[in-house]
């Protein structure tokens, strides 16, 4: 899970859009790494420690945004980033064509600072979600992986009760359930088998002491 | 100059001054310090891409010309320089479309438009009206 400051892309080849953009993602809360050109950035998102949130310039020289998300989706990746496209093209056509490509919002220059956090941190609360379902299933897929079955057909041995196991080895039924399931045993002694198997052994004990 | 924008920003910049220092400060969050550190980034930035949207021109690049004008863009939208930032909307437009030689034209039009506006930027006097904002 992401915590601590939140790592996030700015990509945009004019200083001043850059420096706007710096301007609204402050640290501690924000981490802001720029880059100046399109391939800069998608090198970065593909980097070992990528930021998981990206703010890229629709029009880039190296790459446009639109390509990067483009491209960025295409790859897939089990911690896709969240991206932003920052754009003048404010038209239902663009937008939806930039949606197509793969962002996840945008932002329509000139922006202000208070609607481009707003929106970055939807996107931090999405990519935490993302990170915390990723984290669960991976967790699941640990536990699935380790689960013992106990199911199918076991042959069981009619008198003594002893199950074969995958080995061909005759196993006592509890030892079997235990190496098979979480469930565990504590002995005891049923009233029926007190009746027929403790009672007479101990009227037999009582009987040995009686006559000696 | 600034006057050929199609007049597609209602309101706002009036053709006399070349920035809306009222779209400026509210892109800056209304931080005055922030807003002179993004005129002396302009300032410092722009003569270059000036010189690459020319040489864009002269060679015939329109993909380049796309980049430097829609760069150049970012920057006069960020500083509410409105007439400034029409004409380079229009080269954008014009570049993306192939329409080499109205781009062209286009940024003869903005070249002195950019002019006006690092003249006017380059003299600190702009910073005065705005001590009271």
């Amino acid at each position: 899970m992401e915590r601590g400051p939140i790592r996030i892309l700015i990509a945009d080849d004019d200083p001043v859009t850059r420096r706007l953009l710096l301007a609204a993602l402050v640290p501690p809360t924000y981490e802001p790494v720029e880059v100046s050109d399109g391939v800069e950035a998608y090198r970065a998102l593909q980097s070992e420690n990528a930021p998981s949130l990206a703010i890229l310039d629709w029009l880039m020289p190296g790459m446009p945004g639109v390509e990067i998300c483009r491209r960025v989706r295409e790859e897939g990746g089990a911690n896709p980033p969240y991206l932003i496209l920052l754009t003048f093209r404010g038209r239902t056509a663009d937008i939806t064509a930039g949606f197509e490509a793969g962002a996840d919002d945008y932002v329509v220059k000139p922006f202000e600072a208070q609607e481009l956090r707003a929106r970055v941190n939807v996107g931090v609360r999405i990519v935490g979600l993302q990170q915390k379902l990723a984290g669960r299933v991976a967790a699941l897929e640990e536990a699935l992986a380790g689960v013992k079955t106990l199911q199918g057909l076991l042959p069981i041995c009619a008198w003594c009760k002893k199950i074969r196991n995958d080995g061909m080895y005759w196993q006592q039924v509890e030892s079997y359930i235990a190496e098979h399931s979480d469930a565990r045993f504590s002995h005891s002694i049923c009233p029926d088998c007190r009746e027929k198997h403790v009672a007479p052994e101990l009227e037999r004990l009582r009987k040995r002491q009686r006559d000696a | 100059v600034g006057e050929g924008g199609h007049g597609d920003t209602p309101g706002s910049a009036t053709d006399k001054s070349p920035v809306d220092f009222s779209i400026a400060l509210r892109n800056a969050g209304g931080d005055v310090t922030l807003l002179i550190e993004l005129v002396g980034i302009f300032l410092e930035d722009l003569p270059g891409r000036v010189r690459a949207l020319q040489r864009a021109i002269r060679d015939g690049d329109t993909g380049d010309v796309r980049f430097v004008a829609h760069a150049i863009r970012g920057a006069l939208a960020g500083l509410g320089a409105t007439p400034a930032g029409t004409l380079a909307r229009e080269v954008e437009a014009l570049a993306e479309e192939g329409r080499l030689d109205e781009a062209a034209e286009r940024v003869g039009r903005l070249t002195p438009e950019l002019e006006r506006l690092t003249a006017f930027l380059a003299d600190s006097r702009w910073r005065e009206g705005l001590s009271g904002s």
